[in-house]
């Protein structure tokens, strides 16, 4: 086995190996990162214009326009997941587009015995029903609901389950609660609730409206913010590559291992799974968890291959980790590829079972599924499997210290 | 001879020189000595719930201090196995199993509440993992309403259950583990209670926004959730005095006595009290997560590279 060996910020092989260069792999990376958020981004102008037509003809139709064009903006953010954990322009920003889990109740009409974070003053708020809020001497005017109101209301009182943005907000308002546990169905929100006048379902529709598209807008901005944060021309690029190799590849091992296991196989699947709680399922509302964690788990083999399937179907792709790691360890280059092909199978499996078998993430948790456990179960051994083969990349890299926070950290 | 050692289970990768390594035989007997003292209390403590459990189920009309004394010394002796490093997916699992936080959305109290809503009880092996933990027990005796010594005698003993089983299979573990893999597990255990602490007191306090959140604690039923963060902040110090500092101070004294100083300093300035969203110093709060930062930092970063080991990913990398 050969390796690689860091000298003076410089990497050197120890041998000649074939192109590509780490360089041109980091280059990469951030290309790959610019193009993932580009098309977050484009997606979310699709979302933000079905939301559009959903409230000026309300309707059944409208409203499932509306929510295939968020089913389809998550495919893009999922796999943009795999650049948070390591890059810290991101993880600082991504709470006010995906934060989870939320206390419903702040944005609208809940059920009355919903489940919500004990001691969260906002947790029944309802922002849409109300022109002003009280939290502690603090009296904030809600009269108009715009997207810096919305910012300004994530994690109100100091409360994480008060996300008042992003995705799962919009998810909300799409959908409604799943008020179905873990038997089937989803969110069930009728398209009155943004109907005009006496059609109106649930009162304040108007106001929903107001909020769908302040959230909508809210979405729209931050994608572009962050796709550009990493184009040629983009600040954190810079700063990124300006970096030494060796930090670099470790923000993209980071970013691969912390999603692929502490954050998918253990925060959002793990967890779920052992309390058999959908308050823990990633996407409660709509019951897309399956795709969720689908496009979660692609997007770290994206970075793993260079890979990256865009909007337009074209193929984008370049300089790779595996290339590198072919050119140093063949046969770990080999095994790294069966674990990666593993875990996508086995995401697939959930994938079908979801969308084949009527058999959601949120019924396969239930704790009499048994064959439901043993499918997600497989899921999660599948990426502590790719996170291993993530651990012996950095291992053949010559990246030590996999924390970038505290690689090289003097404390 | 170098060598290098991944772990398929615990995901763990190394690249250490056993050989020429005297002193670490000698640590590793230590570690697994202080573990069989922990799983020892763990167990005795557990015996002890039963009874008290019994005794006052015996007499229901007085009030339950004997118990509740008993659970929190089992609560206790619970801490100090928390994050044992025994693999990512085992730890999680277990966490949920014996205590079950965090728990922001109160699945606990809403699963017992049902449970004692119920007009037949269930068997312990089919009770969800919600309702038989020690925070389950915590709802029927620290919420008066709840409390039922019937409810009290089925959690108390679906619980001893999970407790039964996770206390022989990490003594099955230490006995039979490789020592590679032993070593990897306990220097890695050091680095997660760390950050199990940091995680335990962020939830109590955010320091972003500057407030307390009592609900968040993982006894905040019993008000004792800082009593037992301190507890765990005491046991890990003790254990390093024991365990690893005696290592590591042959290969880096100065960072033996570092961590040993990051440990004091995290001891004499943990916060006192119990939080309350009233309390208005927050100060100690706010140094103690700045400690806290500093020692899971030496723990996970500087203690390795100094031990020549290389710690993998774990439940902690991610949100």
């Amino acid at each position: 086995m050969r390796s690689l060996v860091f000298l003076s910020g410089v990497l050197f092989s120890a041998t000649t190996i074939a192109a590509p260069s780490v360089e041109q792999v980091t280059e990469h990376y951030a290309d790959l990162a610019h193009a993932v958020y580009t098309d977050a981004y484009t997606s979310s102008i699709q979302l933000r214009e079905a939301n559009k037509a959903l409230l000026a003809s309300p309707s059944e139709a409208s409203l499932q326009a509306a929510k295939q064009a968020w089913l389809n903006a998550r495919v893009f953010y999922q796999q943009s997941e795999v650049f948070r954990f390591g890059n810290p322009v991101v993880d600082d920003w991504e709470g006010q587009l995906n934060a989870w889990p939320l206390d419903e109740g702040l944005i609208d009409y809940v059920a009355t015995d919903y489940q919500f974070e004990l001691g969260n003053p906002g947790a029944t708020a309802n922002i849409i029903a109300s022109q002003s809020l009280l939290v502690g001497e603090d009296n904030i005017d809600l009269s108009e609901i715009t997207p810096d109101l919305l910012a300004s209301l994530n994690e109100l009182a100091g409360s994480e389950a008060n996300v008042a943005s992003g995705y799962h907000a919009i998810e909300f308002l799409l959908w409604g609660q799943d008020l179905n546990g873990t038997n089937a169905g989803a969110g069930e929100r009728p398209a009155s609730d943004f109907a005009k006048g006496s059609a109106c379902t649930n009162g304040n529709c108007k106001r929903r409206g107001e909020y769908l598209m302040a959230a909508s807008e809210l979405l729209v901005d931050d994608l572009a913010w962050m796709s550009a944060q990493w184009s040629e021309q983009g600040d954190y690029r810079s700063e990124l590559l300006a970096e030494s190799s060796e930090q670099v590849l470790r923000r993209m091992l980071f970013g691969m291992g912390s999603l692929s296991l502490g954050e998918l196989a253990g925060e959002r699947m793990k967890v779920a799974l052992e309390a058999a709680s959908t308050e823990d399922e990633h996407d409660c509302f709509s019951d897309n968890t399956h795709n969720s964690h689908y496009y979660n788990a692609k997007g770290v083999a994206n970075v793993y291959f260079g890979q990256f399937q865009r909007a337009s179907g074209e193929s984008f792709s370049g300089p790779s980790l595996h290339q590198l790691v072919e050119g140093l360890d063949a046969e770990l280059a080999a095994s790294n590829l069966a674990a990666f092909s593993a875990t996508e199978q086995q995401l697939t499996a959930m994938v079908t079972s979801a969308e084949q078998d009527g058999v959601y993430f949120d019924m396969l948790i239930a704790p009499d599924n048994q064959q439901g456990h043993e499918l997600v179960n497989g899921a999660i051994s599948a990426l502590v499997e790719s996170t291993k083969a993530i651990e012996q990349t950095a291992n053949v890299l010559g990246v030590q210290g996999l924390n970038p926070d505290t690689a090289d950290h003097e404390f | 001879m170098k060598q290098l050692i991944c772990a398929s289970v615990l995901m763990l990768c190394s690249v250490v020189s056993f050989a020429d390594n005297a002193g670490q035989s000698q640590w590793l007997e230590q570690e697994q000595a202080l573990f069989a003292g922990y799983l020892q209390e763990f167990d005795s403590s557990a015996k002890h719930l039963a009874e008290s459990q019994q005794g006052y189920c015996a007499n229901p009309q007085t009030q339950p201090d004997a118990l509740k004394q008993a659970w929190l010394e089992h609560y206790q002796s619970w801490l100090a196995l928390q994050a044992s490093g025994l693999g990512p997916l085992e730890d999680l699992r277990t966490l949920w199993a014996i205590s079950y936080w965090p728990d922001k959305k109160d699945s606990v109290g809403r699963a017992v509440t049902k449970l004692s809503a119920a007009i037949s009880l269930p068997k312990p092996a089919s009770m969800a993992v919600t309702q038989r933990n020690l925070r389950s027990l915590a709802v029927l005796l620290y919420a008066e309403s709840e409390r039922d010594c019937a409810l009290l005698g089925l959690v108390t003993e679906a619980y001893l259950q999970q407790q039964g089983y996770l206390s022989a299979a990490l003594a099955e573990y230490l006995d039979k583990a490789e020592p590679e893999l032993l070593v990897l597990a306990m220097v890695d255990s050091y680095h997660l209670q760390a950050t199990l602490m940091q995680k335990k007191l962020g939830a109590m306090f955010s320091a972003e926004h500057q407030r307390l959140r009592p609900y968040q604690g993982e006894a905040w039923r019993s008000d004792q959730s800082m009593w037992l963060l301190r507890a765990q902040a005491k046991q890990l110090a003790t254990r390093y005095q024991a365990g690893l500092k005696p290592h590591l101070a042959q290969r880096d004294p100065q960072l033996a006595e570092k961590v040993e100083q990051a440990l004091a300093s995290l001891l004499a300035g943990l916060p006192q009290r119990e939080p309350s969203v009233a309390d208005q110093a927050l100060q100690p709060w706010q140094s103690s997560q700045q400690q806290l930062t500093e020692l899971a930092g030496l723990l996970s970063s500087a203690v390795p590279k100094a031990l020549s080991l290389n710690l993998g990913f774990n439940n902690h990398d991610g949100d």
